[in-house]
């Protein structure tokens, strides 16, 4: 689970206003990238596929409490763009129940997105697999892992960022001063990026699981689902 | 209360969305063997017994028991002894062929694959479901689709059924083929069934005691399906409609024909014509140029 | 996700001051306290800011206990979060807290007063077309799915005896299968429902201001965030002096401006 959830206000302004606008980018990009695509079928999918991730993540299905974002599903059955522009809905749908950031919108959408698009390239990588129930879901699975693990990745790298102070070094020159400047007025920070390494791996696994499931279930049931995206 | 498999009394459930569903009176019970059916108009709270039966709903206020448990803390203790088809049938085929559906209710109760092999088979030969075992439960017919789901909660063998709503969306066809499979499994196993039904047609053959809900939710009767149906005042009290042969045999005793309450309606006819033979002994008077029979 | 049904209600059924006003104006409010809450590391002004959110609720016709324990639900995250900051000072884990409170409460009460769809026609002024579609549709597929996922996950229950975790987790996972099942044969049925209905055109007539119902609000936000700014220039810990008197005072007087409207 990579969603920032780090309350408002916290982070530095430069930090989530730059995440605002470069998720802005994005979703113009992928909004470009859907103008000759097969809008009747896919926007309608991208709307139920984004009340699905609210719906599954406020379940429990997850006997231990861990909530899947099923964001890798969503790039699998539809394609980058609208599986990024599924991720932003997703984010607003919690943003409704009073569950996330206004002010991290931006982040947390590339964040997710990254996880949307980046399960789509890699499942299509694994395409050979899929030619059964078991590879479909083995398939997903391992895409599930890598792209939460980059995700999460990205997530700290915001955070750790986010931790410095860039008025104080704006008059030094340099990346390298900036770099170790960077953390060093919070001291907490080892200690989060350690829980959240610990507790994401025992995540990325659950997530993969689910997403696996789901997948293999998609490909015996619906074949057609996990094979259009590609058209997308 | 001893023998009652299930007692629910003066139930009060709230649901997520903040709506409460109140049931008032009672004790709503069904004894071992017995066929239990709820009748009552749309949101009077059939559903939300069932549920709370099923400890999918607990309940804020009054008492409800299975099998000696009471559902919402203990539903593992009782869970394999319980089977359910509820109204959303598709929610309940979970697996992505009939064959491994009909076997997902098995899984860790210490059964070896031949014993579940076994039975998924015998039981998709006593549904006629055998040529449907690799299908995709989805893509089958409404009535395919409740064959496969009550199927799948009798192969575990349980002591009690519930069933929501069984024959909705149904044709006739497949309405008298699911009332069929459910007499059969009462008859097999003395099976505990209680179920929900606007089709109250199916409701004489198939249960030996109907409970009234009104639309307030109050429980307002209950006796054999020829007592309740004979109570046009208790009836449209909860506007439920009864039968059209109890219908046909209400009006016919206004009328000073009594006869016994037939659920064929060919042995309606047969009644009503040795009634007619007995007590009819003057043939009405020919009309003027009338051809005598 | 399960709360949208409860939240979905309230939002539409409740009459209080906060339900009058317009969605353009408490938007403009939830803003006006978020930029607050962003601006400022006060704890003092943070209070204040939390203070008038509760007189807010208190004073409003929604519930309280349930609209203040899904506010409560993100804190965890911001606890931890401020608990690794516990090295700096503690009036910067406080505020850590504070600031996922007040994030949390303004977000419920935007939500809890104003009908959704009232906040998408505000939204559909300012996205592109196929962004808004998507928005909305999902919005409503929440509603249309979630009684499915439930008995999905009711099923799952039921059919299941004890079993390894991994199991029951692949089990539990066939709920998502079902609801994505479901969710694409909803999908086209839905669309061209819309396009019917005429929800896809261009021209969107959007909720509008409502005066004098959006002055309260006006009102309210124009002395918050005067007193914010005040606070913020008060130095030393007299500061605290404002929040701690006047949060109180305007909880009082909204529980009595509901006991009164309620009773």
């Amino acid at each position: 689970m990579t969603h920032i959830m780090v309350p408002d206000g916290v982070l530095a302004p430069w930090l989530w206003v730059g995440g605002w606008i470069v998720a802005a980018m994005c979703l113009a990009a992928a909004l470009w990238a859907t103008r000759n695509t097969d809008r009747m079928r896919l926007v309608p999918l991208a709307g139920t596929m984004a009340a699905v991730m609210a719906i599954v993540m406020s379940l429990e299905i997850v006997p231990i409490g861990y909530e899947p974002h099923l964001t890798v599903l969503s790039g699998i059955l539809l394609g980058p763009a609208y599986g990024f522009l599924a991720t932003f809905v997703f984010n607003i749908l919690r943003m409704l129940v009073g569950d996330g950031s206004v002010t991290l919108l931006g982040l947390n959408t590339l964040i997710l997105g990254a996880e949307s698009v980046g399960g789509y390239y890699l499942f299509s990588a694994f395409r050979r697999l899929t030619g059964s129930p078991t590879g479909s879901g083995v398939a997903a699975a391992i895409a599930t892992v890598v792209a939460l693990a980059v995700a999460t990745g990205l997530f700290l790298a915001v955070v750790y960022i986010g931790s410095i102070d860039i008025g104080a070094v704006a008059d030094q020159a340099g990346w390298d001063t900036l770099l170790e400047r960077a953390g060093t007025d919070d001291p907490g920070f080892p200690v989060f990026a350690q829980l959240v390494l610990i507790l994401g791996a025992v995540g990325w696994v659950i997530e993969a699981t689910v997403t696996g499931a789901i997948a293999a279930f998609l490909r015996a049931v619906r074949p057609t689902l996990l094979r259009e995206a590609a058209a997308a | 209360m001893a023998n009652h498999v299930v007692s629910v009394e003066d139930l009060r459930v709230q649901y997520p969305d903040g709506r409460t569903v109140t049931i008032l009176g009672g004790p709503f019970v069904a004894a071992e063997g017995e066929r239990v059916a709820l009748l009552g108009p749309n949101g009077s709270g059939k559903s939300t017994l069932l549920r709370a039966i099923l400890g999918l709903a607990r309940a804020t206020a009054g008492k409800v028991e299975v099998l000696g448990y009471d559902p919402s803390r203990d539903l593992d203790a009782i869970r394999l002894r319980l089977g359910a088809v509820l109204q959303d049938v598709e929610a309940q085929l979970l697996a992505p062929t009939v064959g491994q559906d009909l076997a997902f209710g098995l899984a860790g109760r210490g059964l070896s694959q031949s014993e579940v092999d076994a039975r998924v088979e015998r039981i998709a030969r006593a549904f006629d479901l055998a040529a449907l075992l690799d299908k995709v439960p989805h893509y089958l017919s409404g009535g395919e689709r409740r064959k496969v789901a009550l199927a799948g909660a009798l192969i575990t063998e349980p002591e009690l059924l519930i069933l929501d709503e069984p024959f909705a969306g149904l044709d006739p066809r497949s309405r008298h083929e699911l009332t069929e499979l459910i007499r059969a499994a009462h008859e097999r196993r003395r099976l505990t069934v209680v179920l929900t039904t606007h089709e109250v047609q199916e409701v004489p053959d198939l249960v030996d005691t109907v409970y009234l809900l009104s639309e307030t939710g109050q429980l307002g009767g209950h006796g054999s399906p020829e007592e309740i149906f004979a109570r046009p005042d208790l009836l449209a009290a909860c506007n439920v409609e009864p039968p059209p042969l109890a219908r046909l045999e209400a009006a016919l005793q206004a009328r000073g024909v009594r006869l016994p309450l037939l659920h064929d309606p060919e042995e309606m006819a047969d009644a009503l014509l040795a009634w007619h033979e007995a007590n009819m002994s003057v043939r009405p008077a020919q009309p003027e140029g009338a051809v005598p029979r | 996700m399960i709360d949208v049904l409860a939240i979905d209600r309230w939002s539409s059924q409740e009459r209080g001051w906060l339900h009058r006003a317009s969605a353009p104006a408490k938007l403009a409010a939830a803003a006006a306290c978020i930029a607050v809450l962003v601006a400022s590391r006060d704890v003092a002004v943070l209070a204040l800011v939390y203070g008038a959110l509760l007189a807010a609720l208190m004073s409003s016709r929604l519930p309280l206990r349930p609209l203040l324990a899904l506010s409560a639900l993100p804190l965890a995250m911001s606890a931890l979060f401020a608990i690794t900051r516990l090295g700096t000072t503690w009036e910067a884990a406080i505020a850590i807290v504070e600031k996922g409170a007040i994030t949390s409460l303004v977000l419920l009460l935007l939500v809890a007063s104003t009908p959704a769809i009232q906040l998408f026609q505000v939204m559909r002024r300012v996205m592109p077309r196929t962004l808004a579609e998507i928005l909305f549709l999902g919005y409503r597929s929440v509603f249309l799915l979630l009684g499915h996922a439930l008995a999905a996950r009711e099923a799952v229950r039921l059919r299941s005896a004890r079993l390894s975790f991994p199991t029951r987790l692949k089990r539990n996972a066939l709920v998502g299968a079902l609801a994505v099942l479901r969710a694409s044969e909803l999908a086209t049925e839905q669309y061209a429902a819309m396009r019917l209905r005429g929800l896809g055109a261009s021209a969107v007539d959007g909720p509008r201001w409502r005066w004098p119902s959006d002055l309260n609000v006006v009102l309210a936000i124009t002395l918050l965030l005067g007193a914010s700014f005040l606070i913020g220039r008060i130095t030393d810990a007299e500061r605290f002096l404002v929040p701690t008197v006047t949060g109180p005072l305007l909880i009082l007087a909204s529980g009595v401006a509901r006991w009164r409207t309620t009773s």
